[in-house]
């Protein structure tokens, strides 16, 4: 497993180079395998600290790929964004209702 | 009958002595009312003839007046939906401009001058927009998954206006980041996206400067320690300037897709059509009909 400030730098993480294409795309298939994993175990935010265990039992080789392939920034970043991206789906879908 | 022995030019009536010697007065003769006769012109000498249509028959009630009815309407409406369109485009870039009938040319609200250096570590100004359409995108190179999503965006509009025509094209890409985008860094990272994107970046300053110029929002964290990875929050939009180098149109997501490159080229034409009619801001004005109808 990947720990950030005490395994190896990331390949990703080199801050003289931009990610390319290849890298990038490595990434997010690692991160959707990963909001794979959380779905099938119903779990949407997966930084909440009390759904930690039920990660680490089911999911833990996809976050930890998920975590080396992608820059560090971004690990986070992905994370907020499966929540927000939900909650924005749930407000379309509510006003859609209301509007039948 | 005596009567018919009288000379037909004998016009005025017979003079009561005369008319005295006849048994019966001879008729007045036939004269056209004078509401009939053109008053330049000689009477007419057969008028029933000269009254008559010479053209071929036409009565507008016929198939042949419905036919031509529908299709000078049709032609019509074709021609003010068309019009309609491009002074609709035209006013909202009039008003991105900041151009308004009663006060001419007012204060651009997005753009100005900066100064940046391109990937070749050349200078790049403001006047550098001028003569093409650039299209201005703020991002950074180190950015996970929306600027390379619109940076792939911006090569399908790309590859969708030259296929249509439209070459006089300047993509231009501007770096949040100065930091870790480096002139080179910035090269490398575009030569995976659509050719001849120019890449920009500067100081710090100048990249806060030509930000505030485009009201473009950034925040880059502050005290990172060196060499750890961070991300920089700005606004996602496209800036389309004109060859003027002024602004017309901020395209965000909403014109994501095909809808983006139509919206560019309805700009394009727009302009070019107010190119050909001579001054720029006076042909907006001049049209053979009220325009302020179709603004509406």
């Amino acid at each position: 497993m990947w720990i950030p400030f005490f395994s190896s730098p990331k390949p990703i993480d080199n801050q003289k180079h931009a990610p390319d294409r290849k890298s990038r795309k490595l990434c997010w298939e690692k991160r959707d395998e990963f909001f794979n994993c959380l779905d099938k175990i119903n779990i949407l935010n997966s930084l909440d600290p009390k759904n930690a265990k039920a990660i680490k039992d089911n999911c833990s080789k996809e976050k930890s790929e998920f975590e080396f392939n992608c820059a560090t920034s971004w690990i986070e970043y992905f994370q907020e964004k499966r929540v927000a991206e939900y909650k924005r789906q749930m407000v379309i879908k509510e006003s859609n209702e209301s509007l039948k | 009958m005596l009567k018919t022995l009288l000379p037909r030019t004998f016009k005025k009536p017979l003079s009561p002595s005369i008319k005295r010697l006849y048994s019966t007065p001879p008729e007045p003769l036939k004269k056209k009312v004078y509401s009939r006769i053109p008053l330049n012109s000689e009477p007419l000498k057969n008028p029933s003839k000269e009254y008559k249509k010479q053209g071929p028959d036409f009565e507008f009630a016929t198939w042949k007046g419905l036919v031509l009815t529908g299709v000078v309407g049709a032609g019509v409406y074709v021609y003010f939906k068309h019009e309609k369109k491009r002074i609709q485009t035209q006013k909202e870039a009039d008003s991105n401009r900041g151009v308004n009938k009663n006060s001419g040319y007012g204060k651009p609200l997005i753009g100005g001058p900066f100064e940046l250096i391109d990937t070749n570590g050349n200078v790049f100004t403001q006047k550098d927009l001028e003569g093409k359409w650039s299209l201005v995108y703020f991002g950074f190179t180190h950015c996970p998954d929306i600027c390379p999503e619109e940076l792939d965006q911006l090569g399908e509009w790309l590859n969708i206006l030259s296929s249509k025509g439209y070459t006089n094209m300047q993509p231009i890409f501007i770096t949040c980041d100065p930091n870790r985008d480096t002139p080179e860094v910035i090269k490398d990272y575009l030569e995976e996206f659509h050719e001849g994107i120019v890449g920009l970046t500067g100081t710090h300053e100048q990249v806060k400067h030509v930000c505030k110029q485009y009201r473009v929002y950034f925040s880059t964290p502050k005290d990172v320690p060196k060499g750890q990875d961070y991300l920089v929050d700005h606004s996602i939009f496209f800036y389309l300037m004109d060859p003027q180098g002024e602004f017309v149109q901020a395209l965000g997501r909403q014109y994501d897709g095909p809808a983006g490159a139509a919206k560019i080229m309805d700009h394009i034409d727009a302009y070019n059509e107010d190119v050909e009619n001579g001054d720029l801001l006076a042909a907006k004005n001049k049209r053979w009909f009220d325009k302020s109808v179709l603004e509406k």
